[in-house]
């Protein structure tokens, strides 16, 4: 059964370089733990690649909900409303890609691309969100999948990081 | 170190005879450029600040041409084969999500005003969903796209503006703290000049009195040398006592005249030492063979400092002397309730225009048989002023020169810069 509460940071602090953050990765607040991943059903699509070391891995939908989550309250700068996201924290995402500590890029379906920094993703809850107030994230309200940050810090909401807030997520890579 | 021990430090390596306030305001003074500086790029700086921190940078092209990026690829989906109805569903369904949220272009009032395209007829033509339909979707997006662009120059024109006003401003802020650098040399350079001259005219004024004190110093050392030699051929008891009375009054000039430390009070400052007295006493030692004095028959009592007005008589008759061969008279006289004193000679006289110069230090009349300073004449003036009177000469009935002085109350203090002019406070 998945472990609820806090997850180990010791094995997070293996799994990070040191020298590209500059703050010990603090431990966030999961919503549940790893969770068996089920097979994908026939009629399932893949929704999100994860390009690592070892090659690339697909998930579905289910597949990615039984990765670790988090579940917070934020607003999203462009729909301009607060919601309660629920997803799969981009650090977790590196680590199982074997690229955590480096800065990641997140592909959008309709071809946008933007870069996070190790900094931000490693420190702070940075998730790819695949359910807002309970619900799957609909294509209209910027889903299925989306990268949602948390409300603080203030710097989230500059215009430095608008393009962090990337719609319509598909893929997740390091940065070569 | 202690805290009282650090400021005994500071206030001994204090530069002596400069007091906390002249101290403060030096260095408020040598810190004003920079305060300016700042303070003037502070002020001229925000406006460009406020435009291009808070309100410029919230902007961003991408919402507008993402839009077109989306509304084209539902286009192009729409004829491309192979794709399921649910993912061209998907293809709309991320351009209305932009399409149908004004909330994600920013500055859209402004850039629907550059034209005719607007963000809700695209949400519009997207929702009938017709080919026909996507087109005008799309070709509206492209227009509002271009009107983004528009605005976008017109930003870029406010940052240039604003970048060419901090450049006015810089190079103003520079002007304006080189003037004042300037200004601030230019200010430390005549305060070094002025100490400068100060100190020349300190040390003239020394000078002076060094040059008046051994001018007067010499007559007393003549007479103190004469009457020690003549001692020592005296004969009889009568006259070594006379000569010894001689040697103890010159030896009493000597120390009045070279008081060492009123040198100011006596030849520049003059400060007299007044008492009322009869004035004839003072006159009768300089009786001799060249010498006829004329005095009154009663005692003529005034305040009057002594000493100096035997400088006066001094300088007077040795000049008399000096330039001429004849016979001197020296009178004392009262008129118009105040004493007269007048030394006239026979000799050559003095020209007109020479009258009032010769009481200018340094100037001489015509080369005497000796080469004296020059000072005797101005010392005399000063002395005569002094005693709220004055010397003048003329030209004596008969040939030769007269020189009249007149006195009157007693100044408190006549000071050399005055110029000789009466002034200060009469000691009653």
């Amino acid at each position: 059964m998945p472990n609820a509460g806090q997850v180990e940071s010791r094995g997070l602090q293996a799994a990070v370089t040191p020298a590209s953050i500059t703050s010990p990765p603090s431990p966030f607040k999961y919503l549940h733990g790893a969770q068996a991943r089920p097979t994908a059903r026939p009629n399932e699509r893949v929704i999100f690649t994860l390009d690592g070391r070892t090659g690339q891995q697909t998930f579905t939908l289910r597949q990615l909900q039984a990765l670790p989550a988090v579940r917070y309250t934020t607003c999203q700068p462009q729909l301009q409303h607060d919601a309660v996201y629920e997803g799969v924290p981009l650090r977790d995402l590196a680590m199982l890609g074997g690229f955590a500590g480096r800065d990641v890029r997140v592909y959008a379906r309709n071809g946008f691309v933007t870069t996070i920094r190790a900094q931000d993703y490693l420190t702070e809850p940075i998730m790819l969100a695949y359910r807002t107030n309970g619900q799957p994230i609909p294509v209209l309200a910027k889903g299925p999948l989306m990268v949602v940050l948390p409300r603080t810090p203030q710097r989230f909401y500059t215009p430095a990081y608008a393009a962090a807030w990337v719609w319509f997520a598909v893929r997740l890579g390091p940065v070569p | 170190m202690t805290r009282p021990h650090f400021w005994r430090n500071v206030q001994q390596r204090w530069p002596p005879g400069m007091e906390p306030v002249v101290a403060a305001r030096e260095i408020g003074l040598s810190v004003l450029p920079a305060a300016v500086t700042v303070a003037l790029l502070a002020l001229a700086t925000q406006p460009a600040y406020q435009a291009l921190i808070h309100s410029g940078t919230g902007w961003s092209p991408y919402a507008y041409q993402g839009l077109v990026q989306d509304v084209q690829a539902y286009q192009v989906a729409g004829l491309t084969p192979g794709l399921s109805a649910a993912e061209k569903v998907e293809f709309r369904d991320r351009a209305l999500s932009s399409a149908r949220n004004p909330a994600q272009f920013t500055q859209l009032e402004q850039i629907e005003g550059y034209g005719e395209a607007r963000l809700n007829l695209i949400e519009r033509y997207l929702q009938q969903d017709t080919p026909a339909a996507v087109a005008q979707a799309a070709q509206e997006a492209v227009a509002l796209n271009a009107q983004a662009a528009q605005y976008a120059k017109f930003m870029e024109g406010r940052y240039v503006a604003a970048l060419d006003f901090m450049r006015r401003v810089l190079l103003g802020t520079a002007l304006v703290t080189g003037l004042l650098s300037v200004l601030s040399a230019l200010r430390a350079l005549l305060l070094w000049r002025g100490e400068l001259e100060r100190r020349t005219r300190r040390e003239a004024r020394q000078r002076e009195a060094l040059s008046l004190a051994s001018h007067e110093l010499r007559r007393p050392l003549q007479s103190l040398l004469l009457a020690s030699d003549l001692l020592r051929q005296a004969d009889t008891q009568q006259q070594r006592m006379h000569l010894l009375g001689l040697i103890e009054d010159s030896a009493a000039q000597l120390a009045s005249r070279a008081d060492l430390t009123r040198l100011n009070d006596l030849y520049l400052d003059v400060t007299l030492r007044p008492r009322s007295q009869d004035l004839r006493p003072l006159l009768e030692r300089f009786a001799g063979a060249r010498v006829e004095l004329n005095l009154p028959a009663g005692p003529l009592i005034w305040p009057v400092d002594a000493d100096r007005v035997r400088q006066i008589a001094e300088n007077l008759i040795e000049n008399a002397l000096n330039y001429t061969g004849g016979q001197i008279e020296v009178t004392l006289k009262e008129v118009g309730g105040q004493p007269e004193i007048t030394v006239r000679d026979h000799g050559p006289g003095l020209s007109a225009d020479l009258h009032g110069q010769v009481f200018l230090p340094y100037e001489q009349g015509p080369r005497g048989l000796r080469g004296s300073q020059g000072l005797g004449l101005p010392l005399v003036r000063r002395y005569a002023r002094a005693h709220g009177g004055d010397v003048t000469l003329t030209a004596a009935s008969g040939g030769g020169l007269q020189a009249t002085v007149r006195l009157g109350q007693p100044l408190d203090v006549l000071l050399e810069t005055q110029g000789g002019a009466k002034a200060a406070f009469p000691v009653g």
